[in-house]
């Protein structure tokens, strides 16, 4: 759209716009108010209500739909006339003829369009014989439901569907009176439960089924928050009542989220109010844990860890941080742990997007990363690598389908399953599990790598080649889930080394969780500080100490693994499962056994917590304030939108607690003057080249060719860990662990959908079901990482990506 | 002034006030006529079919209360439709404006001539519907006849559609 104005009149007085505006803006933009029905800001315009109507001159002698109708100079639109009112009065009233009056027992009532614009054309009685269609409630899938009486066929749902989301699951069936809205070719509806067509319907036809009767929409405290799910950081709106948690609807139009969620974001709240939550203090007294009051566990934590901390000094003592609490809490438990106990054995669980940020920093500087999602979607190709996006990072995959189609960028796909951003892309080749580094250095003009390795032909590499060299710019996208790990050097170096190829190359490695950028910027490692400074820095010290008043011991902790294995004595575990995630829980649970003192904070009771020493009840998401920060580095504030279930409490508040009764109160009662500390201490990183690795060109690592299956590990849509098992309806998506198998295959080992089977590696066996998928490829078997009871790491502790597995059934 | 007609005075005054017809009425052996247009605790009329509560749990009542006394929590039946969970009314609070049953779609709000809300517990004045069912029962018994038909303009109206 050019910044070129014109100007038009409307109702008498002169508006300037810019050209391309529809007549509708142009109205809006000087506050003159023209009811609608079919139109939503995140859509193109549709004209099929004809509430908008408005009378042109110049112009046809009729009146014209304005937010189809394009505004040009010199146009007179009158918006007000006694026809004008007179033909949107006969619109409600031709929609209300089947449309029933239900509303006291309708969801949508009170948000409801159609109920707005019948009392806004002051509709009393209708005119015409009501003919109620009376079908009935259609359950579409395990959280959408479409009572087809109410629909007015805007067809928002089926739009948003299509435009924002990609998927195009919905479509109009049959015509004129007949026409109803049905999963798109009469197929069973390929859907991603991204909620979006409920949350655009304007009348209560699409229903969220979890919401169904909950609550009316006007009872409801609605508060501004950020997902918890994912890196995305997508604006949320939390809708409560009476402590309860009952909706979540998207909240603006602003960027990351773009005005749309996933499954996650919109359906996946529901773990907040699960009655599995930690709701008290637990002490372990004689062997079980007992309920405790706060005052008690406080005093006993503080007790202990004075004791450890005496007895065998500061260095034995250690804390994990979380990538599912905010930065706040992760930079009080690093500040607890530094100033109070005077230990820089601070930790966050190895995540692959830590690994891949230091080692895309040695190479290419850290600017290289946390670049914003704007820079990835105005490439002119997005090269998507390994794990698919449109599962682990939905909104990410939704814009890039949006960026492809409407602004002509060039989507290149090398995912290791098929997925929905294939038909988008420009070129896609399935890239074998484990060849997803050999497949970029190939990318990047190697020209040493067979076929086998990367599972792409010739042919397809120079087709992607070349649509690489003609390109301006370049966004590489890849997810940074639990597959990346132990391959995360090699996808770093091969990713650099294609940023050295081609001009203009921007890499984005997409954090998993919530908040895993921010445990690397607040310093949740015992080399770095708040703020990416280095420990072993005097001036970074000197700074810390500036704004906190408090010194930093000066010397760096060791490892995770390496002080478990030596001198740990003492371990404070906030929001982190140590013993489910580990690739060997066993030995896991062995070191935590060994510790005098462990400390689990968490919002559920998790195998770490049912060996701790104390738990402590954390708030989730919607009980607190605070920050998450993007897989850009942006912050997304989240406001309390409920008091904590029973006694628990805030982190970062359990955490100053525990600072005042070791003697060193931070003065904290809120989040704020933490938001305001960290604040000071903010610092991104700064565009700076590192030292180019002399040769980018390293081993890579072989798949191992076997007779048997390739492992692949990614992060389903439906899976969210911990919280989204305790979710309800995310649990009804995808109820059981699964593996994933190619039709051919599953026929040839004689299973079906949901048959018990067992898939095997070097390392161990986990039995599980069987779902049968297109999406994956013959010969490669697919674990949704992020189940309670399955995490593919136990099956190659290393990084369970290419690994060798035999699948049988049981 | 001649000595004891203070005395005579007094009982003069005696008899004549003890002759009289008393003004107190000895509650609770005996009530007060209650006006007609006495406002006395919101009752819930019983629904016919189903036997329990007429309400639909469509919060308009809560929603129109000023004073926060009504809570509706509502889930989705078996059918699908909308069934009412508990519905609270907290009769410590309530200033008997009777906004409740004016916004009550379908009239299952009440209004009833009951003001006897004396209690030994606060807690006592937290009633859910079945207790304002039982409440309205019981006044419609001991009402007097003439009385049920509330009066003009409050005919019991159905939900939309049946008028």
């Amino acid at each position: 759209m050019s910044n070129e104005l014109i100007s038009l009149t409307v109702d008498g007085v002169e508006v300037q716009v810019p050209a391309g505006s529809t007549v509708l803006q142009a109205c809006e933009s000087i506050g003159v108010e023209i009811p609608t029905l079919c139109t939503d800001p995140r859509l193109d315009p549709y004209g099929a209500c004809r509430m908008c109507v408005v009378e042109i001159q110049p112009g046809p002698p009729r009146p014209m739909a304005s937010c189809t109708m394009q505004a040009a100079p010199g146009m007179e639109v009158i918006t007000d006339s006694k026809s004008i009112k007179e033909i949107r009065k006969h619109v409600i009233e031709l929609q209300l003829q089947h449309h029933p009056l239900d509303c006291p027992y309708c969801d949508q009532a009170g948000t409801c369009e159609l109920q707005d614009e019948t009392f806004a054309q002051e509709i009393h009685q209708s005119p015409y014989e009501t003919v109620p269609k009376a079908h009935p409630e259609e359950i579409l899938n395990e959280v959408i439901l479409i009572n087809h009486n109410r629909c007015i066929l805007c067809g928002r749902c089926v739009r948003i569907c299509d435009e924002q989301i990609g998927v195009y699951a919905l479509d109009f069936v049959h015509r004129a009176i007949s026409t109803f809205i049905a999963p798109a070719q009469h197929k069973e509806m390929d859907c991603e439960r991204c909620g979006m067509c409920i949350e655009t319907c304007p009348v209560g036809a699409l229903l969220s089924r979890p919401f169904k009767h909950a609550a009316r929409s006007w009872q409801t405290d609605k508060t501004a928050s950020t997902c918890p799910h994912c890196s995305v950081g997508c604006s949320l709106l939390v809708e409560s009542r009476h402590g309860d948690v009952v909706r979540t609807r998207t909240n603006g139009l602003e960027e990351p989220a773009n005005g749309i969620l996933c499954a996650k974001g919109f359906f996946g709240h529901s773990y907040v109010n699960s009655d599995d939550r930690l709701t008290q203090p637990l002490i372990r007294r004689n062997g079980r844990l007992e309920p405790a009051t706060w005052h008690e566990a406080i005093s006993h934590v503080s007790g202990a860890l004075r004791g450890v901390i005496d007895r065998d000094g500061p260095g034995a003592v250690g804390a994990v941080g979380s990538p599912n609490c905010t930065n706040e809490d992760n930079y009080a438990l690093q500040r607890f742990t530094r100033q109070v106990v005077g230990s820089n054995n601070i930790y966050s669980q190895s995540s692959g997007f830590h690994e891949t940020f230091h080692a895309l920093a040695s190479v290419l500087g850290s600017g290289a990363v946390l670049r914003s999602q704007s820079e990835l979607l105005d490439s002119d190709v997005i090269l998507v690598v390994g794990a698919d996006i449109g599962q682990t990072h939905n909104v990410v995959g939704a814009h890039i389908k949006r960026a492809v189609r409407r602004n002509g960028r060039q989507l290149l796909t090398a995912t290791r399953l098929a997925g929905t951003l294939d038909r988008y892309a420009a070129a896609s080749v399935r890239v074998r599990p484990g060849g997803e580094a050999a497949l970029l250095a190939a990318l990047a003009g190697r020209d040493d790598i067979p076929e086998s390795v990367t599972g792409a032909s010739d042919a397809a590499l120079q087709t992607m080649r070349d649509a690489l060299a003609a390109a301006g710019s370049v966004a590489v996208v890849w997810d940074t889930g639990v597959w990346t790990l132990g391959r995360t050097e090699e996808l770093a170096s091969a990713a650099a080394s294609l940023a050295q190829a081609f001009p203009d190359v921007r890499l984005f490695p997409l954090a998993e969780r919530a908040n895993t950028v921010g445990t690397l910027l607040t310093g949740m490692a015992p080399d770095m500080l708040p703020g990416l400074r280095p420990v072993a820095v005097a001036e970074a010290l000197a700074e810390i100490e500036a704004v906190t008043g408090a010194p930093t011991p000066p010397d760096s902790g060791t490892s995770l693994a390496e002080f478990l294995a030596a001198d740990a004595r003492a371990l404070y575990v906030m929001g982190e499962d140590l013993v489910g995630s580990a690739g060997d829980p066993s030995a896991m649970r062995e070191q935590l056994a060994n510790l005098d003192l462990l400390i689990v904070q968490d919002i559920f009771m998790s195998p770490t917590a049912e060996a701790a020493d104390v738990v402590l009840p954390g708030a989730s998401f919607a009980e607190k304030g605070g920050h998450f920060t993007n897989f850009e580095g942006r912050r997304g504030p989240l406001a309390p939108a409920i008091i904590p279930v029973g006694d628990a409490r805030p982190d970062w508040e359990i955490i100053a607690r525990l600072a005042a009764a070791l003697g060193s109160d931070f003065g904290w009662r809120s989040h704020e003057p933490i938001s305001d500390e960290l604040e000071r201490l903010w610092r991104m990183p700064e565009i700076e080249g590192g030292e180019p690795i002399a040769d980018l060109n390293g081993a890579l690592s072989q798949a191992n060719g076997s007779d048997g299956f390739t492992l692949a590990t990614e992060q389903h849509l439906y899976t969210a860990g911990v919280t989204g098992r305790h979710a309800p309806s995310l649990a009804l998506m995808l109820p059981d662990a699964v593996a994933e198998l190619n039709p051919a295959d599953a026929e040839e080992l004689g299973v079906s959908d949901g048959d018990p089977i067992s898939v095997a590696s070097h390392a161990g066996a986990l039995n599980l079901k069987s779902l049968v998928a297109s999406r994956v490829p013959r010969g490669v078997v697919n674990l949704p990482d992020r189940f309670l009871d399955a995490p593919p790491r136990r099956l190659d502790p290393a990084g369970p990506n290419g690994t060798p597995v035999q699948v049988t059934k049981r | 002034m001649p000595l004891g007609s203070g005395v005579l005075k007094g009982f003069a005054t005696v008899f004549k006030v003890g002759s009289r017809k008393p003004a107190t009425v000895m509650y609770p052996e005996s009530v007060r006529d209650i006006a007609y247009r006495f406002r006395g605790q919101v009752g819930m009329r019983r629904d016919e079919v189903t036997n329990g509560l007429t309400c639909v749990g469509c919060g308009l009542c809560e929603t129109a209360c000023p004073n926060d006394v009504i809570r509706v929590d509502t889930s989705e039946g078996a059918d699908g439709t909308r069934v009412v969970d508990r519905y609270l009314f907290d009769v410590g609070r309530c200033v008997f404006c009777y906004f409740c049953i004016e916004a009550c779609p379908v009239d299952a709000l009440q209004r009833t001539h009951d003001f006897h809300l004396v209690t030994e517990d606060r807690r006592g004045l937290l009633i859910d519907g079945f207790k304002m069912i039982e409440i309205y029962e019981h006044d419609l018994e001991n009402r007097p006849l003439q009385e049920q038909n509330i009066g003009p303009g409050t005919r019991p109206r159905l939900w939309f559609g049946d008028d």
